[in-house]
C-alpha cells in the first residue's frame, strides 16, 4: 500500500476540521490520509512513510505534543505541523522547542498552512536525500579491506605515499595500489572528494 | 453632658482644636473630684492613700487619650483634691511637691507607653494589654515610692508605716488602672461594638450583685473563701463580650464591692488584703477577655479569607469557561473557514465544480449551525443552573450580604447604609444566587467610590414594592457614575474598566436575574454616581416559571 508520493497525514478529534482539512488540501493538490486521533494514526503504521503529519495540539487522550515525543521514539523524521487554538501558544513553543516543523494558529488562511505543508515536505526529502547518500556512503566504505582504510586514513591526513609506506612498514609501490583502489571503491575522483567522504564518515 | 464626654472619650476635634482641650480637661478635673469624693472611705491616716484610688486609672486614661504633656492638669487636679478632701494634712509646699511628683511619674508612664512600647491603645491585641498592665503594676511603686518618701521627709509619716503604706497606695492605684483605665480605653476605642444592653447583660449584672452579697454582705460567708465565688460570673462576661464586658464586669465588681464593704464598716487592712485578690482576678478576667477577643478577630479574619478564596474560584471558573468556550466555538468556526475557501478554490476551478462547491457550502452552514448550537448552551446552563428558589425575605438577604463584604467596605472606608424594611413582602428567588448578585452590586460599588472622588463615601441599598407584583432593590453609589461609552457594553461579557476584571460580573448578575424573572438596569444616580436596580416577583403571588 505505501506508495513513494508523499502523504499529508491529518490527525484531528473533529470530524469537521477533518473533512474539511481533506477537501482542501486535495484540491490544492496533496494526497490526504485523516486520522481522528494519535493511536488510530500510529497504529496505521504510516510513521515510516513520506510525507507530513498535521495535528491538532489538543486532543483527548494522547495529545499533539506526546505524539510527537512517540514518533520521535520510534524514529521516524515525520515533519509535525501542529494546528493550535487561540492561546495555547505557550504549548506550540514547546513543540517548536522539541522539534516540530511548524504550528499554526486556528483559524487559519489556507496558503499558510499549505506553504508550511510545502517547506515541511521539502525539508524532509531533503534530509532524506542526505541520509540516503549518507548510508550509501557507508556502504561503499564498508567493502574497504583493513589494510584499505589504514592507508585512505592515513592520506586523508594529507600525508604522502612515501610517509604512509614507512608508517605501514610496506613499500611505496604497494602503497599506491592501496591507494588506487580506495579511490575506486569509494568513487572518489579527487583527493579532497576523497576528505570530504572521511569527514562525513567522522560526522555519522 | 453627652457632647462633652464624646470629646474626652473620643479624639475628634469638631470644634475650635482648644476649646475642646479646656472642655475636656474640665471634663476630666470634675471627674477626678467625683471619684475622689466617692473613694476616700479607707484614705491612710486621712491622706491621699487608698486600697481603691479610682483618680490614678482616671489619670492615665487622661493622658494617654489627649497626650502626656497634659500633666500639668493632673497635678493641678490632684494638687486641689488633696486641698479639699484632706485639708488639715501637708502644709501648702509639700502639697505642691506631692501633686507635681504624681503630675510627672503618671505623664512619664503614659510617654512610656506610648512611644517607648508603642502601645495601640485600642487594646486589641493581648500584647498591647500586657505593655499596659507591666506598666500599671510599676508605675504605682514610683508614685506611691516617691509621695510615702516625701510625707516621711516632711515628719508626716512615721517611718514605721511605711510599707504597709506603700502596699496599700500600690494596690489601690494598680486595681484603678487595670479595671478603669483599660474600660474608658475600650469606650474611646468605639462604642459600636459594646454590647448592648440586654437580657442576656441584665442577667450578669443580677448574678454579679448576687455573689457580691453573698461574699461580702453576709456575716456567716468568710469574704477570703468565697472571694472565689467571683469568678464564674466574670469568666461568663469575659467569653461572651471579650475585654469590653470584662473591663464592665470589673468596674461594677469593684464598686460594689467597696460600697458594700463600706456599708459593712469593714476595716482597713482586710480592705487592702482583699483588694491584692481582687487584683488577681482582674489580671486574670482581663486577659481571658483579651484572648476572647483575639480569636474572634482570628475568626473574622478567617471569614474573610474565605470569601475571597470563594470569590477568587469563581474568577477562576469564569476563566475556565471563557477558555474552555473559545477553544469551543474556535473549532466550527476553523471548519467553516476551511470549507469557504474549498468553495472558492471548487468556484474559480476551470470548468467551475459546482455540485462539489455546493456540498462544501452545505457543510459549511451545518458548522455555523454547530457554533450556534454552542452558545445556545451556554446559555441555557447559565440560565437553569439548580435555580433552588424560595420566598426569601429580602432584608435578611441584604443583611447577609452585607455581612459578609463588611470587611472590605471598612477597608475602603465606605458606609453601606441599608434601608430594606423587614415587613416587605418575601420575594421568590434562590438565596445563594440572589446574595451573589448583591454581592457583586455592593462590591462594584465599593471599588467605583474608592476609585473617584466621591462627595459621599456611601453606599445606599432601598427596595419598595411595584404594582405589578413585583420588588424592586436599588443599590446606590456616590462614585464616578456610568459613562455613557460604557453604559453600551455594561452588561456584555467581558467588558471591564477594572484593570484586574474579567467583565463576567454584571453579565452573570444579569443572567441570573431575568432566570427569575426580572430585570437588572442601571440609572444615574443624579447629582452624581450609579444607581443598580433589578426587580423579584413577590412569593405571594402566584409564580409563574
Amino acid at each position: 500500500m505505501p506508495t513513494d508520493a508523499p502523504t499529508v497525514f491529518v490527525v484531528d478529534d473533529d470530524a469537521a476540521i477533518r473533512d474539511s482539512l481533506q477537501i482542501l488540501l486535495s484540491l490544492a493538490g496533496f494526497s490526504v490520509e485523516c486520522f481522528e486521533g494519535a493511536r488510530p494514526f500510529l497504529e496505521s503504521g504510516s510513521a515510516q512513510r513520506l510525507g507530513c503529519l498535521v495535528a491538532d495540539i489538543r486532543m483527548p487522550g494522547m495529545d499533539g505534543l506526546e505524539l510527537q515525543q512517540e514518533l520521535r521514539k520510534r524514529g521516524s523524521g515525520l515533519p509535525v505541523i501542529f494546528i493550535t487554538g487561540h492561546g495555547d501558544v505557550a504549548m506550540a513553543v514547546r513543540a517548536l522547542k522539541s522539534g516540530a516543523a511548524d504550528f499554526i494558529e486556528k483559524p487559519f488562511e489556507d496558503r499558510v498552512l499549505t506553504a508550511a505543508i510545502g517547506q515541511a515536505l521539502d525539508r524532509d526529502e531533503r534530509q532524506r536525500q542526505t541520509r540516503l547518500e549518507a548510508e550509501h556512503l557507508a556502504q561503499r566504505h564498508a567493502t574497504l579491506t583493513p589494510r584499505e582504510r589504514e592507508v585512505m586514513d592515513l592520506v586523508v591526513e594529507g600525508q604522502s605515499n612515501k610517509l604512509v609506506a614507512q608508517r605501514l612498514g610496506i613499500s611505496a609501490r604497494t602503497v599506491e595500489i592501496h591507494r588506487a583502489r580506495v579511490m575506486e571503491k569509494m568513487r572518489a575522483d579527487t583527493l579532497s572528494d576523497l576528505v570530504r567522504m572521511a569527514l562525513r564518515l567522522a560526522e555519522a | 453632658m453627652r457632647d462633652a464626654f464624646a470629646t474626652l472619650v473620643k479624639d475628634g476635634r469638631p470644634l475650635g482644636r482648644a476649646n475642646g482641650l479646656w472642655g475636656a480637661i474640665g471634663l476630666y478635673w470634675l471627674a477626678h473630684m467625683v471619684l475622689e469624693a466617692s473613694s476616700t472611705m479607707y484614705s491612710y491616716a486621712e491622706l491621699a492613700i487608698n486600697p481603691w484610688n479610682p483618680p490614678a486609672g482616671l489619670a492615665l486614661f487622661f493622658l494617654l487619650a489627649k497626650g502626656p504633656r497634659l500633666w500639668p492638669a493632673v497635678m493641678a487636679a490632684n494638687f486641689a483634691s488633696d486641698r479639699i478632701f484632706f485639708g488639715q494634712a501637708p502644709h501648702l509646699g509639700i502639697g505642691l511637691v506631692l501633686a507635681l511628683q504624681l503630675g510627672l511619674v503618671y505623664g512619664g508612664a503614659a510617654l512610656i507607653l506610648t512611644r517607648l512600647l508603642q502601645c495601640d491603645l485600642r487594646l486589641e491585641r493581648l500584647r498591647d494589654l500586657l505593655k499596659l498592665t507591666l506598666v500599671g503594676l510599676i508605675t504605682p511603686i514610683f508614685a506611691g515610692g516617691l509621695y510615702i518618701l516625701t510625707l516621711i521627709s516632711s515628719g508626716v509619716l512615721v517611718p514605721t508605716d511605711m510599707w504597709a503604706a506603700v502596699g496599700r497606695y500600690w494596690v489601690g492605684d494598680v486595681i484603678a488602672i487595670l479595671v478603669l483605665t483599660t474600660t474608658l480605653l475600650k469606650l474611646r476605642a468605639g462604642l459600636a461594638d459594646w454590647p448592648r444592653p440586654g437580657l442576656e447583660t441584665g442577667l450578669q449584672t443580677l448574678v454579679i450583685g448576687a455573689v457580691l452579697w453573698i461574699v461580702f454582705g453576709v456575716d456567716s460567708t468568710d469574704e477570703f473563701k468565697f472571694f472565689y465565688l467571683l469568678f464564674p460570673p466574670l469568666i461568663w462576661i469575659a467569653v461572651r463580650q471579650g475585654l469590653r464586658g470584662a473591663a464592665a464586669g470589673l468596674v461594677l465588681t469593684q464598686v460594689g464591692m467597696m460600697a458594700i464593704l463600706t456599708v459593712k464598716k469593714f476595716d482597713a487592712p482586710t480592705v487592702t488584703a482583699l483588694q491584692v485578690l481582687m487584683l488577681v482576678l482582674a489580671v486574670a478576667i482581663l486577659f481571658l477577655g483579651c484572648v476572647v477577643d483575639e480569636r474572634g478577630q482570628a475568626e473574622a479574619k478567617r471569614r474573610e479569607d474565605q470569601m475571597m478564596l470563594a470569590h477568587m474560584a469563581r474568577l477562576s471558573l469564569a476563566g475556565e469557561m471563557a477558555s474552555g468556550l473559545a477553544h469551543e466555538l474556535n473549532q466550527p468556526l476553523s471548519a467553516i473557514v476551511n470549507y469557504l475557501r474549498a468553495g472558492q478554490n471548487l468556484f474559480s476551478a476551470q470548468p467551475p465544480r459546482l455540485d462539489e462547491a455546493s456540498g462544501v457550502l452545505e457543510k459549511a452552514r451545518a458548522q455555523a449551525m454547530r457554533a450556534s448550537k454552542i452558545i445556545e448552551n451556554l446559555r441555557e446552563f447559565l440560565r437553569k443552573r439548580e435555580l433552588k428558589t424560595e420566598p426569601v425575605r429580602l432584608d435578611l438577604a441584604v443583611a447577609e450580604s452585607l455581612n459578609l463584604i463588611a470587611a472590605e467596605a471598612r477597608r475602603k472606608r465606605v458606609r453601606v447604609e441599608s434601608d430594606v424594611p423587614a415587613g416587605l413582602p418575601r420575594v421568590w428567588a434562590d438565596r445563594v444566587q440572589l446574595e451573589q448578585v448583591l454581592i457583586n452590586l455592593i462590591a462594584n460599588a465599593l471599588d467605583a467610590i474608592a476609585e473617584g472622588t466621591p462627595t459621599k463615601r456611601e453606599v445606599t441599598i432601598t427596595a419598595r414594592p411595584e404594582p405589578a407584583g413585583f420588588i424592586t432593590l436599588t443599590v446606590a453609589d456616590r462614585g464616578p457614575g456610568i459613562a455613557p461609552e460604557m453604559r453600551e457594553t455594561l452588561f456584555a461579557p467581558f467588558a471591564s474598566s477594572k484593570d484586574e476584571g474579567m467583565g463576567l460580573g454584571l453579565s452573570i448578575c444579569r443572567t441570573i436575574i431575568e432566570a427569575h424573572g426580572g430585570k437588572l438596569w442601571v440609572e444615574d444616580n443624579a447629582p452624581q454616581g450609579a444607581a443598580f436596580s433589578f426587580t423579584l416577583p413577590r412569593a405571594e403571588e402566584p409564580h409563574a416559571d
